[in-house]
């Protein structure tokens, strides 16, 4: 990297990780080769993605999403990938601005944690319904206030209802 | 909180919900029954104010809020419960503006004892014209 040659650099490492050495599950290795490649060579990153498995996806993701290289849809996959649920669904929310996509994969995996982050999003986007509806399937009442506060200025009181009858369990609880 | 605005949320969902706010305020609940009344009541949320005062024992409340509901027989009832000059009047009035003098002069009767109130009552039956009413309450 410091002599700036970062396709040589990617040549090499392809040769040592995707072609059957003995060191193909080095984790250095795979993190270095993507990482490379996210700075240097973006094609290249979602094929090394899906390829390699020992790598470190939590830090790789992170820097792929960076604003200066925006590699949005790479993050996106590297985090199904790991199972990293929530950060998956946040890219999308967040980078990809796309809330349909994050509802249906929030559907797919069905977790409370991820429903709560559709939850919040729809409530930034005023959606009080789809608000209210993904936190019940989160059963997550911690935002109550501005749910009521929303639902009352938009005359959604039989939703409403059934958000505060969720509410009031959980908080016994 | 979450009690008392889910008792309003039921009663802004109108009639279908009464039931279920009827039933849930029978049960243990933490909502101030007594301040959800008062949000319905200025809210014009008269059937669900009716429950609720009902519940509490808000007779006076409940006189004002039977007013509003046209429910004069029932008001006056709930007015007797309350025994106050106020309610007597507020019950009264209404009922003569509604040209329900039965019901007026129950409530009347108890006034014209009261020498405080009984020229606002007067007032009230000449605004309206209804003087043969008027002498026969006095009568």
């Amino acid at each position: 990297m410091d002599a700036d040659m970062p396709n040589e650099l990617i040549e090499l490492l392809e040769r040592i990780v995707l072609h059957n050495s003995d060191f193909a599950n080095n984790k250095n290795l795979q993190n270095l080769l993507i990482l490379t490649a996210i700075k240097a060579d973006k094609v290249r990153v979602m094929d090394y993605i899906n390829r390699l498995d020992n790598y470190d996806g939590q830090e790789l993701a992170k820097i792929a999403k960076k604003d200066q290289y925006q590699l949005y849809d790479e993050a996106l996959c590297i985090y199904k990938k790991f199972g990293e649920h929530v950060e998956a669904v946040r890219v999308l929310i967040e980078n990809l601005k796309n809330i349909k996509a994050a509802t249906e994969y929030a559907e797919k995996v069905n977790k409370p944690e991820v429903w709560t982050e559709i939850g919040k999003a729809q409530l930034d986007l005023f959606q009080i319904r789809e608000a209210i509806d993904a936190f019940i399937k989160a059963r997550d009442p911690s935002m109550y206030a501005l749910v009521i506060g929303t639902a009352e200025n938009q005359d959604c009181y039989e939703e409403l209802v059934q958000y505060l009858l969720m509410a009031r369990v959980m908080l016994k609880e | 909180m979450i009690d008392s605005e889910l008792i309003f949320a039921y009663a802004k969902c109108g009639q279908r919900y009464l039931p279920e706010l009827e039933t849930f305020i029978t049960e243990p609940n933490q909502a101030d029954i007594q301040k959800c009344g008062d949000r319905c009541y200025d809210d014009k949320l008269f059937e669900a104010a009716k429950i609720l005062y009902t519940h509490v024992g808000n007779n006076q409340k409940l006189a004002q809020v039977l007013v509003k509901l046209k429910l004069y027989p029932a008001a006056f009832e709930a007015a007797k419960k309350a025994d106050i000059p106020k309610v007597w009047k507020e019950v009264c009035f209404a009922c003569v503006r509604a040209k329900e003098f039965r019901t007026a002069n129950l409530c009347g009767l108890k006034i014209i004892i009261l020498p405080d109130h009984l020229e606002d009552l007067i007032k009230h039956y000449e605004r309206f014209g209804f003087y043969d009413e008027l002498v026969s309450l006095l009568e």
